[in-house]
């Protein structure tokens, strides 16, 4: 290298460490606290879906299968339809409502409770409605303190006082608005180990799920089991604690803004079609679909990213997207950017497949994959009754990448063509030097297999990187 | 609303949490400069960077535990914040194309030639020699450092550097 290059590059390296002495330190400690809440944040997520470890994840199984099972829990549109709410337009209910009639908690109330950005916000923003209801019981005290909803999810603050002499855990946490309306339990911070010490009390925070178009009612049910124990390991029979409230399904309706796309995304010949992008305190959605002509199956967008400018450019956000709701809905934090001048959305690639590659043919009786992915490898229990699925991935153990584990749909079809159910057990991932095993354990519903049987896979990592961005504003 | 109980709320197990989580900050604090001056020398804006800070601190707070070694808190820190800006740089080839870069050159967006030349030139090389140059050159570093924090032997960031300097000529 010449002279003359390398003192473009120290002139340009001095340039640059000059440019990057001006940031102040608020900045950077601000920068800090974000990442570190982001982190919490998506751990309780994971956590919530997968567990930590095979009782964790035994018990959160259970808290998924149980939330889909429980009343209220309503069939899930498959791909939320896009809300039905005309930006800035009050529908008829909401006229009755106004967000200003209703109490609303104050940040001051939640000194020194861990809680992310986006409850952060919506608490100091005014949005958490205040809730009183209280109930004790065996030794609990539940207290609904606040409750925050737009139409596609609702937080709930509670407290909860363990008078006994047992660390306890929650689970089984669930809203239910009836039979007709939709609800899923997303997650519920917990604390770094999930319990709650004996004599203490603590304010938590349950993330539902619900589904954009559907008309919620006023009365709502919360419902939480507190059991005794560390989490997925509990030393006693659980208390089934629920409380009716009064949620407010409209007082944030007058601040949903709703944005039709009709754009599309092509990543690896693959088209996904962004339909929607909807903007409320609690989030930004954006709703997509795999194109019907791919040939191969989408599993997930890569590190999807929205980026909202304000219009005289003084605030830009980078929003990295926190949660896929139901399938086809990616969930962003809320910007705070009333009315943005631009808007752009940015994918870093997608994993996807050849449809045949999701195809998993197993003979259940002895574990041996008939046709199938060969990453993938099968073992039967010497009871028969259960299934460990095991694939290897390759993980980086740098970059801090979270990479998905794979998902089975939860029904087989066996040789008669008789559909079976595949019931959740627990799932985990072993990890060393770069290599992740991951294993689903399921037990068999009990009814006669005819062999082989045929499992789809919903869901594996097969990255292809290929940036794609769409302008959406 | 009951909310008498609240000065002594989170108690046992909160403040066992609270108290990682200052730990954790303050480690990061530390380096919180440091991180910014990378990711700023990869991506050459102030959102971006702090981005990347918030990025990285976020992966590292997932994957502490991890990390059995408390001394290489530091390089993996680093390590972290580069591959976040490299996912930023990333998603930036398809949002900038080169002529972009060069009308926003020409509107004074982007202060000087010499510095498209080297984005460009730095955007062609492979990125194991990026980080390798990157990190004597605008950090300082020497080879064993970049060793360490790149957690390859020193040989090989000697060959990385001398193979970066040369692709580096070459799309100068």
């Amino acid at each position: 290298m010449s002279n003359h290059e390398e003192q473009k590059l120290l002139h340009d390296a001095e340039q640059s460490e000059r440019e990057s002495r001006t940031i102040g330190s608020m900045e950077l400690n601000e920068a800090v606290r974000q990442g570190i809440g982001k982190g919490k944040q998506r751990v309780t997520r994971r956590r919530a879906v997968y567990g930590t470890g095979v009782f964790t994840a035994t018990a959160a199984a259970i808290i998924a299968l149980s939330a889909s099972l429980l009343p209220g829990a309503g069939a899930p549109n498959e791909s939320p339809a896009p809300s039905a709410v005309t930006a800035g337009v009050p529908n008829e209910q909401a006229a009755t409502e106004q967000s200003e009639d209703v109490p609303k908690e104050n940040i001051a109330d939640y000194a020194n409770i861990g809680m992310d950005s986006t409850l952060n916000h919506l608490i100091q923003g005014g949005y958490m409605n205040s809730l009183s209801e209280k109930v004790e019981q065996d030794g609990y005290t539940l207290t609904l303190r606040g409750e925050a909803m737009d139409d596609r999810k609702m937080y709930v603050a509670f407290s909860l006082a363990n008078d006994t002499d047992q660390p306890v855990t929650f689970n089984n946490t669930e809203v239910d608005f009836g039979a007709d309306a939709y609800t899923k339990w997303i997650s519920t911070y917990m604390g770094e180990n999930g319990v709650l010490p004996a004599g203490a009390d603590a304010t938590f925070f349950a993330e539902i799920e619900l589904s954009g178009g559907t008309d919620y009612p006023q009365k709502a049910v919360f419902r939480t089991t507190v059991t005794p124990g560390e989490f997925g390991n509990p030393t006693g029979e659980g208390s089934r604690i629920e409380i009716p409230f009064n949620a407010h399904p409209d007082t944030l309706k007058t601040e949903i803004r709703t944005t039709e796309v009709n754009g599309e995304l092509t990543v690896g010949g693959q088209k996904i079609e962004v339909s929607t992008l909807e903007t409320s305190p609690l989030g930004v959605y954006v709703d997509y679909a795999a194109d019907e002509s791919n040939d191969k199956q989408v599993f997930e967008l890569i590190d999807p990213v929205l980026k909202i400018a304000s219009e005289d450019g003084s605030q830009i956000a980078d929003l990295h997207f926190t949660a896929e709701q139901s399938k086809g809905t990616l969930t962003f934090e809320p910007t705070g950017i009333e009315d943005p001048a631009s808007i752009d959305f940015t994918i870093a690639g997608i994993s996807a497949a050849d449809t045949d590659r999701t195809l998993l043919v197993v003979d259940t009786t002895t574990g041996e994959i008939v046709e199938g992915d060969e990453a993938m490898s099968v073992a039967v229990d010497s009871s028969g009754k259960e299934l460990t699925f095991e694939r290897k991935v390759e993980t980086s153990s740098d970059d801090g990448r979270y990479i998905p584990m794979f998902q089975l749909s939860d029904t087989f079809t066996d040789a008669a063509g008789t559909e079976h159910q595949l019931i959740s057990k627990s799932g985990y991932r072993d990890e060393a030097d770069g290599t992740s095993v991951d294993k689903l354990i399921f037990e068999l519903d009990g009814q006669a297999i005819q062999q082989p049987a045929a499992f789809r896979i919903e869901k594996f990592w097969e990255p292809i990187w290929e940036p794609a961005e769409l302008k959406i504003k | 609303m009951e909310k008498t109980a609240e000065s002594t709320e989170m108690k046992p197990k909160a403040r066992s949490l609270s108290e990682q989580e200052a730990q954790f900050f303050e480690r990061v604090e530390r380096q919180q400069r440091k991180l910014y001056a990378i990711a700023f020398s990869y991506l050459r804006s102030e959102a971006d960077s702090l981005e990347a800070v918030q990025e990285a601190t976020c992966r590292a707070w997932i994957k502490r535990k991890r990390l059995k070694n408390p001394d290489v808190f530091e390089s993996w820190l680093i390590r972290i914040v580069i591959n976040c800006c490299m996912d930023e740089l990333r998603r930036r080839k398809r949002s900038f194309p080169t002529a972009e870069f060069e009308e926003k050159a020409g509107t004074g967006e982007m202060q000087s030639h010499n510095r498209i030349d080297l984005e460009r030139a730095f955007g062609k090389m492979k990125s194991k020699y990026r980080h390798a140059v990157m990190l004597k050159y605008y950090h300082g570093m020497t080879s064993a450092q970049i060793a360490h924090v790149l957690k390859k032997p020193e040989g090989t960031v000697k060959t990385w550097l001398r193979e970066g300097l040369k692709q580096l000529k070459d799309f100068l």
